[in-house]
């Protein structure tokens, strides 16, 4: 396991933020798409519906809290139209997994769950897009402690495939 | 934008609260973040408009940032009727909130840097849908005028919406 993870770390000082960002977001999608995949079926069944609720109250949360904090570590750094833009969409896919849990939880709910899952993905989406484009240009050596913690985290998080 | 036109805007708000539209209820202080002389450069009251023009939508802007102070005051009143109860889709149905009628909106934050604002609104219904919109806005400072677009995406639809705003120096 250690001989997977290091390269992973060492990657973060020498890529690009939004390469790193890149590859990190293309494996969480990934994952994300895959797991509320049975949720998204309008005829999904309760269960089917009860693991998505589980995945984006745990994982996904767990996830999304440390791009939220990379992306506030990365707040003095980044424009004011690009912190705005992640707001918006940071409010979007917070709700929208609020909402999913409080509708996925109910019985009968099997077509607005489908809704909201492919809503769900298309605003995650669009935060990881935004959170690499607000980061164009920038090195990880340029970045903060804090900052350099942060995506290392994330790395290591898709490296273990979670 | 004509000189009366932040006047315009004052007076909507006046008279919005006077003639038993809803009243604009005290907004929450709005963190303004940024280099402290760029906070700095937006103190004052500022009045002006932003409109969305394909919808027909408009409103009025009132801001006020006390002078060495990190939060200021926001009134974003958009004219027209209030937002339908829910979204006409199953999902909005399924999660609806209830509709109070509020037509102020409010800021989240305002951030500004190197001659540049943004800013985000904290999420409302839309007014033609009802459901939920996450609005945020860009522009420039130039002397007395701040300047730039806003953009809204709405919660059903891949579409962004965009429009301008604008808001003027009443006095510093």
């Amino acid at each position: 396991m250690t001989a997977t993870l290091t390269p992973l770390f060492e990657r973060v000082d020498t890529q690009s933020v939004t390469t790193t960002l890149s590859l990190v977001h293309d494996q969480w999608m990934e994952r994300t798409a895959r797991l509320l995949a049975p949720a998204t079926q309008p005829r999904a069944n309760f269960w089917e519906r009860w693991g998505a609720v589980r995945f984006l109250c745990d994982q996904f949360a767990a996830r999304f809290r440390l791009e939220r904090e990379l992306a506030e570590s990365l707040a003095p750094r980044l424009t004011p139209s690009s912190r705005a833009r992640l707001a918006a969409a940071a409010a979007a896919v917070e709700r929208t997994r609020g909402e999913f849990m409080a509708v996925g939880r109910r019985r009968g709910t099997a077509a607005e769950v489908a809704l909201l899952a492919r809503r769900l993905l298309d605003h995650t989406r669009r935060w990881c897009a935004a959170l690499e484009i607000a980061t164009a240009g920038t090195l990880a050596e340029d970045l903060s402690e804090e900052s350099r913690t942060l995506l290392g985290q994330l790395q290591m998080a898709a490296g273990l495939g979670l | 934008m004509t000189a009366a036109a932040p006047a315009r805007a004052l007076a909507a708000l006046a008279l919005l609260a006077a003639c038993g539209g809803p009243t604009p209820p005290a907004p929450p202080p709005v963190p303004v973040e940024g280099p402290r002389a760029e906070v700095r450069l937006l103190a004052g009251s500022w009045a002006g408009e932003f409109v969305n023009l394909p919808a027909g939508r408009r409103g009025t802007i009132v801001f006020t940032l006390d002078a060495g102070r990190d939060t200021a005051h926001a009134w974003v009143v958009t004219e027209g009727a209030p937002p339908p109860a829910g979204c006409t889709d199953a999902v909005s149905s399924a999660v609806r909130a209830p509709a109070d009628g509020r037509t102020v909106l409010r800021l989240g934050r305002v951030v500004v840097d190197a001659g540049s604002i943004a800013g985000w609104l904290e999420s409302y219904r839309d007014f033609e849908l009802g459901c939920p919109v996450d609005t945020w806005f860009e522009g420039r400072l130039v002397r007395d005028t701040l300047r730039g677009m806003f953009f809204a995406h709405p919660e059903a639809g891949d579409t962004v919406r965009r429009g301008t705003w604008w808001a003027a120096r009443q006095r510093r």
